[in-house]
């Protein structure tokens, strides 16, 4: 049995020490937000946040993640008002098939909690997600209207 | 995937008129809301839900054609009570004419296409690719509209007793002229939805558009960035188990014996399952699944012949050399005018097989109830596929596919396989939904793959530097070929396999003597349909060809393409003046700085591209920046366009850069992200799209984007380096990025 506290609430599971995290929040969960793309954490779209940093929840197994917090794409909109990377992907348009998103919202989410003014090479570096569909024009200028936001609010 | 032939089916045409083909007057069974007509429903609380029979996976079809219908409906699309949605039920009316006659639908006329139109209508061959929605839909879905309008126009006259320039329409309702009386169109539907529709309605001139052609955010963003959309592989459904398939590695090779002990005593697992050269693994957890599926014992009998890519290239050469010719088509003499030229280039070119990698792996959940109906949620380009692998299965008449967003489609799931493993699964635990979800290694060893290529050429130039003869094979798979043989039951001709030489045949340029001939070669290798099809590979062969003659001659890129566009090709022209001005054109670099340039019609569009980069020492290359123009005809979304162009250029640069799968053995060496590589941010150039003014027609944005990437490559590559790659990816000639 392993208790976490996801997304602000505490919740058991009796299920394998090896289960990767992701499996655990889409299957027995029910939180589908965080996409399954390879499975080795090669492309980012299973990417959570635990205890603050950014992980790649389909190579992390349930035991090495007891006990902590767990934020998905689920719970960063807060009191039914989007983050601010949410709103600027909103207003950039950036998401073709999204499948990827909430992979890179998370990822632009930790980079900007802990640099909230990226370079265009901090972001070169903590954004390495693969997006088939190529969005990445827009997730550059989404990336700075966000740490906009952010810096006005 | 056009082209099918309807010759002899002897379908009688008493039965075929009974086929609706204009979806004005469609209901649907049930509920208590209204439709009017097969495209826009009204519930009495005035949601207005916009079905879109398009599947979206990424091109913003939900967006772009439900803007034709708001135009029309005087709908704001952003509103909250504007749904859009695939819809739930088929209809012959949903038919991709356009795709499979390859004709816009303003174009369809006589008793060919009336026969062919009910013929296709009568099996609901929904469809999307070739990237046609728009295409089809742009008369019909501003039809769909305007009939609504009118029926809930007459609805509100009748209600109010007023003539109709008393009405003023509004967001989803009407009000009197001064502004009493609101009625919503939720009022009205139910009464609406009892008159006849009308034969003729008159459309908005595009002057008054208000809609169409506007930067409209996509419908879809807010679920896609807060984890509620549901792509396939997130649909849950009570009691629902879920299943992976694994299949030997070796293709071809088929099941002699499973032993499945040790994974039938894994936690989770409730069933395992042949099914042909598949073993199917039921748990309740897809990582359950995974893991007894990795536990699986199976021992495979190999094919005859194990596939191997030196000899699949051999296979190629051997056809050139040979000159097994399947298509052929020569004008004027090319071979006398080669001779006599003032100059001769011999060039090869060489392309590899490709996947496609969509993001969200292969997957489907079904249904299967004790009585034999059938419900389906399915990321497919093809409802029709999906019911027709479900049917053949043994499932009743009743079988409902539920089109979910995909996860990218790119051609590949145009595909039954995913359907058909998910399926036989469901069929074993009748009662129970089961969601089946392919590991990414089953995703790549398995895809059905884009064809290599060779393509031999002689090239004549005369004198003055101009192109006076090209004598061109190809030697590759077909496409269609393959895609029939595996998913279509029974026979279905279809002449010579026409996107074989898409984009090489009609090459745009003036060339007087030209012979372009196809040998397409059998293989064991699944084939498919990979965005842009055979203009993939022959956007890089045309243009990398007019690049070599260009230099050849001395001759400035622009100016040598343009010389040898004739008047017929004032569009192609307006790409490249436009192109030249906006990427700010000053020769082509030198010196490891380059840029290059290609240009290439597909799909009814024109892109035109210039791709700078930077080559260092070590071959190492920085992506600067591309410049990119699309004359797509009217524009109805310039946000999406821009997007399509960008994702479209990503696509082939990760094609051109990487992209490269291998048969060793009998099996597909590339099997994840670690040896299929993508391009990523850190890499990815600034793409700029500049869109020409157009009241032509629309065409398609999803892959005219894709051709033009390799060759503006290579060609910016030259340009920098001296160094002409005629083989992709780049990567094999040394090139890192």
């Amino acid at each position: 049995m392993y208790t976490l506290k996801i997304n602000g609430i505490e919740r058991t599971f009796d299920v394998e020490a090896d289960m990767p995290l992701l499996w655990l929040l889409r299957d027995e969960a029910d939180l589908t937000g965080s996409k399954f793309g390879c499975g080795i954490g090669l492309c980012g779209a299973c990417s959570v946040i635990v205890d603050g940093a950014l992980v790649r929840s389909c190579i992390i197994s349930v035991s090495s993640v007891a006990g902590s917090d767990v934020r998905t794409v689920e719970d960063i909109a807060r009191d039914g008002r989007l983050s601010a990377v949410q709103q600027a992907w909103l207003e950039m348009d950036v998401p073709q098939c999204g499948y990827c998103q909430s992979g890179v919202i998370m990822a632009v989410t930790a980079l900007l909690e802990t640099t909230p003014r990226p370079t265009a090479s901090d972001v070169e570096e903590a954004i390495s997600n693969i997006c088939r569909c190529g969005t990445y024009d827009r997730i550059r200028a989404a990336i700075d209207r966000a740490a906009q936001i952010l810096a006005a609010s | 995937m056009g082209g099918l032939s309807l010759a002899g089916l002897g379908i009688g045409t008493g039965y075929l008129a009974t086929v609706d083909v204009t979806g004005t007057g469609a209901r649907r069974e049930g509920d208590a809301s209204a439709d009017l007509t097969a495209w826009v429903n009204i519930t009495p609380d005035n949601t207005v839900t916009i079905y879109v029979p398009f599947v979206e996976m990424g091109q913003g079809t939900h967006t772009g054609l439900a803007q034709l219908v708001c135009e029309e409906l005087g709908l704001d699309i952003s509103a909250d009570n504007v749904r859009v949605t695939h819809p739930h039920e088929e209809m012959a009316v949903y038919t991709n004419w356009t795709m499979f006659l390859d004709e816009r639908p303003e174009h369809m006329s006589g008793p060919m296409h009336w026969y062919a139109k009910r013929f296709m209508g009568s099996m609901k061959l929904s469809a999307t690719g070739g990237s046609t929605a728009m295409v089809a839909s742009w008369s019909q879905m501003r039809r769909a509209g305007a009939v609504a309008r009118h029926m809930l126009q007459q609805a509100a006259m009748q209600k109010l007793g007023v003539r109709s320039d008393a009405l003023v329409l509004q967001h989803a309702g009407f009000r009197l002229a001064d502004g009493s009386a609101p009625l919503s169109f939720g009022d009205l539907a139910q009464a609406a939805a009892s008159l006849e529709p009308p034969q003729d309605v008159d459309l908005k001139p595009p002057g008054a558009f208000q809609v169409i052609g506007k930067p409209v955010r996509r419908i879809d963003t807010a679920d896609k960035i807060t984890g509620k959309a549901r792509f396939g592989i997130d649909v849950r459904l009570q009691d629902g188990l879920f299943a992976t398939v694994r299949r030997p590695s070796v293709l071809g090779a088929t099941i002699s014996s499973v032993d499945d002990t040790k994974a039938r005593s894994m936690r989770g697992v409730r069933d395992v399952i042949v099914h042909q050269d598949a073993v199917i693994v039921i748990a309740d957890n897809t990582w359950r699944a995974f893991q007894a599926a990795d536990a699986l014992d199976i021992d495979d009998e190999p094919p005859g012949e194990l596939l191997d890519t030196a000899q699949m290239i051999a296979g190629l050469r051997a056809g050139l050399d040979g000159q097994d010719l399947s298509q052929q088509y020569v004008s004027g003499d090319p071979k006398a005018a080669i001779a006599s030229a003032a100059r001769r280039l011999d060039v090869e070119y060489q392309t590899p097989y490709l996947a496609h990698a969509t993001m969200e792996p292969m997957n489907c959940t079904v249904l299967w109830r004790q009585n034999g109906s059938v419900e389906a949620w399915v990321p497919t380009q093809s409802a029709a596929m999906a019911r027709q692998a479900i049917q053949s299965l043994g499932a009743n008449e009743d079988v409902r596919i539920k089109v979910t967003y995909a996860g990218g489609g790119f051609g590949r799931r145009a595909e039954k396989d995913f359907v058909t493993y998910a399926a036989v699964a469901a069929r074993a635990h009748a009662g129970t939904p089961v969601q089946l979800v392919w590991s990414r290694e089953e995703d790549m060893r398995h895809d059905v793959f884009r064809p290599a290529s060779i393509a031999r050429i002689a090239a004549g130039l005369d004198k003055s530097g101009a192109l006076t003869a090209v004598d061109a094979t190809l030697a590759t798979h077909s496409v269609m070929a393959s895609y029939l043989a595996r998913n279509v039951d029974g026979p279905a001709g279809f002449g010579s396999d026409r996107t074989t030489l898409e984009g090489l045949r009609d090459m745009p340029y003036d060339v007087n003597n030209r012979r372009i001939a196809a040998c397409e070669i059998e293989t064991a290798i699944p084939i498919g349909f990979w965005r842009s099809v055979g203009h993939s590979n022959n956007a890089f062969i045309v243009e990398s060809l007019m690049d070599e003659c260009a230099a050849a001659s001395g001759r400035d890129p622009f100016e040598f393409r343009l010389a040898h566009l004739g008047d017929r090709h004032a569009r192609h022209k307006a790409v490249l003046e436009t192109l030249r001005d906006k990427a700010g054109w000053r020769g082509n670099g030198g010196d490891g700085y380059g840029r290059g340039l290609a240009l290439h019609a597909s799909f009814r569009s024109i892109v035109g591209a210039v791709v700078d980069l930077r080559v260092g020492d070590d071959k190492r290359i920085v992506l600067e920046k591309v410049t990119a123009v699309i004359d797509c005809g009217w524009v109805v979304n310039p946000l999406l366009v821009e997007a399509q162009v960008q994702g479209g250029m990503n696509f082939g640069l990760t094609a051109a850069c990487f992209g490269q799968i291998d048969f060793a053995e009998g099996r597909v060496v590339q099997d994840n992200f670690d040896s299929y590589e993508m391009l990523r941010l850190d890499a990815a150039p600034d793409i700029e799209v500049h869109l020409i003014d157009s009241a032509d027609l629309p065409g398609g944005v999803g892959e005219p984007g894709t051709p033009v990437a390799a060759p503006a490559l290579v060609n910016s590559l030259f340009a920098a380096t001296g160094e002409r790659v005629r083989r992709l990816p780049i990567a094999t000639a040394g090139y890192s990025i």
